[in-house]
C-alpha cells in the first residue's frame, strides 16, 4: 500500500478491530519494492495473507504470483482500489471491497433527506462500469427508482474521448429530461464523465441551470468552488477499515473461502450537502433527516 | 449578645471579611469542580449517526472536557479501567453485561423503558426457520464476544453469520444491497427505516425479552449530586440523540 494518510486511516481500523492475534507489516508501494524484495519480506514474515490497497500494489500481487507461483494460493484481500474487481482480473484467491460509492447509497440516502419524492434517476457511465449500473438498476428497482442510463463509449464505430463523451452527452440531455423524465443526476467518479470541459459545459452550463438536482461520488463537486452537486457521498474511511477487518475475520476465523467471501460494496459513507446549490436550483430537504449528513455547507 | 466592633477597625473587619468570603467561595468552586471532574461522563450509544452533534450537546450541557462521547462500544471499553469512577450512558443491554454497575437513570420513550428488537428481511424467501446459515446485519452495540451471545439469547439463531457496523444508516443499506438477508433492529429504528425505504420489509422473529433503552450507571451507583440534577435538565434534543423522551430515577 502507499503511505499515505488515507490508506494509514484504513490500515490503522484493520489493526485496531483484528486485534492482538494479527501482525501486519507494510510494505510502501510507492518506493517501488522490486518483486523479490517483496517475495522476501512475505517469506520472512511468514504472510497468511496479502492486504493489498491501491492499483499498484495489486499489480506487485500480480508480478509476485508470476515470479513465484507458490504465492497463488496466499488469500489477497483487496481495499481501496477503483474498478476492484476488473483491476483484479488474473490474481488468484482474492477476496475484497469495491472502493466507489455504490449509486444504491448514493440514492437512496439523498431520497431519504429529500422533500421531493422522485423515482426516475439519469446517469451517463463508460463501459468499464457496465455490471455495476446493471447490478445498481436492478437494486434500485426495489426502491421503486429506475435508473436511466446512456453509456458514452459503447459503440464500437467511435473512439472513448473526452470530447466524443461529451457530444454523446450532450445529444442525449434533452431526451432523458423532456422524454424520459430524469428527475436527478448521478456524476459518477470517471473522468470520461466529469471532467473540466464536461463539468463547465454540461453539469453547471446546462444541467444545473435546468434546476435539476446532481448527485456525484466525488466529494470535491459539492465544494463551494465547484458548486456543481447538490449531495456528494464518499466512502467513510474509518468504517471501511472496520469492514476490511470483518471480511479478514470472515476467511481467517469463520473459516469462508475466498471465493465465497467475494468482493462487496462499500457499506458506509460521508456525505456532504451544498445548501447553495440546493437554493440555486430550487431542490428542499427535511430538516428532521439532515442529522443523517456529514458535512452540510451553508 | 450583641458586640460592638470598634470603628477604627470597621473597614480592615470588613476587608478581612471580604478576603474570607473570596477563599470561601474559591475553595467551595474549587472543591466542586474537583468533585464534578471526578465525575466524568462517557456516552456511547452506537448506531449515531453523528456524535459531534452529541458531544457538542454535551459539551454545551455540562462544560467542556466533562463527557466525551464515543462512536463504538470497543472505544468505550477500551477507557473504563482508565475511569473506573465514570458515570456510562449505553444501552441497558451493556449493562446487561456489565458487572459492578448499577443504575442511576433509566431513559423512558412514550413511557416505555423498554422495547422489542425485531428481525427484518426484504426477501420472502427468508423466514425464521432459515436464518440460522444466512448473513445477518447488526449494529455493533456490544462487547465482541457479547453481540453473538445476545442475538442468540433473544433469537435462538447462532451469532456466526453476523455483519457488524457502526452506524443505523448502513443496515438498511446492507439489506438493500443483498449484503445481508436479515437485520436486527429495535422497534424504534424499524419505525426509522421502514419510514425511509420501499423495500418489502418484514419482521421474521421478534426477540425473546424487551430491551432496555439508554441507560445511566455508575459503579455501585455512586453519582455526583450536581452531574444527577444536570442531567434531569437534559435539553430534548440531546434526549432525542440518545433515544429517549426523559431520564427517570430506578
Amino acid at each position: 500500500m502507499p503511505a499515505e494518510g488515507r490508506f494509514q486511516t484504513v490500515l490503522e481500523e484493520i489493526r485496531d478491530q483484528a486485534g492482538p492475534g494479527y501482525h501486519f507489516s507494510v510494505i510502501d508501494i510507492n518506493k517501488n519494492p522490486t518483486v523479490k524484495t517483496i517475495a522476501d519480506r512475505c517469506k520472512s514474515n511468514g504472510a497468511a495473507g496479502l492486504i493489498l490497497m491501491d492499483i499498484k500494489a495489486v499489480n506487485a500481487a500480480l508480478e509476485l504470483q508470476k515470479y513465484d507461483s507458490t504465492f497463488r494460493a496466499l488469500p489477497k484481500f483487496v481495499f481501496m482500489t477503483l474498478l476492484a474487481e476488473l483491476s483484479t482480473a488474473g490474481l488468484s484467491n482474492k477476496a475484497g471491497i469495491t472502493f466507489e460509492v455504490p449509486v444504491y447509497t448514493l440514492v437512496t440516502t439523498f431520497r431519504i433527506i429529500s422533500r421531493k419524492e422522485f423515482s426516475r434517476i439519469g446517469i451517463f457511465y463508460s463501459k468499464s462500469f457496465t455490471r455495476s449500473i446493471e447490478e445498481s438498476k436492478r437494486l434500485l428497482e426495489k426502491e421503486q427508482i429506475s435508473i436511466i442510463s446512456v453509456c458514452v463509449d459503447c459503440n464500437q464505430n467511435q473512439k472513448a474521448s473526452v470530447d466524443n463523451a461529451l457530444v454523446l452527452m450532450n445529444d442525449s440531455l434533452d431526451r432523458m429530461v423532456a422524454k424520459e423524465k430524469v428527475e436527478a443526476f448521478i456524476i459518477p467518479a470517471d473522468n470520461l464523465i466529469v471532467n473540466s470541459q464536461s463539468l463547465v459545459e454540461l453539469w453547471i452550463g446546462k444541467i444545473k441551470k435546468k434546476h435539476i438536482p446532481v448527485i456525484a461520488t466525488i466529494d470535491l463537486l459539492a465544494s463551494p468552488k465547484f458548486g456543481a452537486a447538490v449531495f456528494t457521498a464518499d466512502p467513510d474511511l474509518t468504517q471501511l477499515g472496520n469492514q476490511a477487518a470483518n471480511l479478514i475475520a470472515e476467511h481467517f476465523e469463520n473459516k469462508t473461502s475466498m471465493g465465497k467471501i467475494g468482493f462487496e460494496p462499500t457499506i458506509s459513507i460521508k456525505s456532504t450537502l451544498n445548501t447553495h446549490v440546493a437554493e440555486d436550483i430550487g431542490w428542499k430537504f427535511k430538516d428532521e433527516q439532515l442529522g443523517r449528513i456529514t458535512t452540510i455547507i451553508k | 449578645m450583641l458586640k460592638r466592633i470598634d470603628p477604627k477597625f470597621h473597614h480592615v473587619n470588613l476587608r478581612f471579611t471580604k478576603a474570607l468570603w473570596r477563599c470561601v467561595v474559591l475553595i467551595v468552586v474549587l472543591a466542586a469542580s474537583m468533585v464534578f471532574s471526578q465525575s466524568k461522563l462517557l456516552i456511547c450509544v452506537p448506531g449515531k449517526q453523528n456524535t459531534q452533534r452529541l458531544q457538542n450537546g454535551f459539551d454545551t450541557l455540562l462544560g467542556p472536557g466533562k463527557a466525551i462521547v464515543l462512536g463504538r462500544i470497543k472505544e468505550l471499553q477500551a477507557l473504563l479501567p482508565a475511569d473506573p469512577g465514570a458515570a456510562i450512558i449505553s444501552n441497558k443491554a451493556f449493562f446487561n453485561y456489565l458487572q459492578g454497575y448499577t443504575y442511576v437513570l433509566i431513559g423512558k420513550k412514550k413511557n416505555q423503558t423498554s422495547e422489542r428488537y425485531f428481525m427484518v428481511s426484504a426477501s420472502k424467501e427468508i423466514t425464521k426457520e432459515n436464518i440460522s446459515e444466512k448473513k445477518v446485519g447488526v449494529i455493533d452495540f456490544l462487547i465482541k464476544d457479547q453481540l453473538p451471545r445476545f442475538v442468540f439469547e433473544q433469537f435462538n439463531i447462532n451469532g456466526n453469520f453476523l455483519k457488524r457496523v457502526n452506524k443505523e444508516d448502513d443496515l438498511l443499506m446492507m439489506l438493500g444491497m443483498e449484503m445481508v438477508d436479515a437485520i436486527i433492529v429495535s422497534a424504534s429504528q424499524y419505525r426509522d427505516i421502514f419510514s425511509t425505504t420501499k423495500l418489502p420489509l418484514m419482521i421474521i422473529a421478534t426477540s425473546e425479552n424487551s430491551i432496555g433503552f439508554a441507560a445511566c450507571a455508575t459503579r455501585e451507583g455512586k453519582i455526583d449530586d450536581g452531574l444527577m440534577k444536570t442531567l434531569l435538565r437534559t435539553p430534548v434534543s440531546i434526549l432525542k440523540e440518545l433515544g429517549i423522551d426523559s431520564w427517570e430515577k430506578p
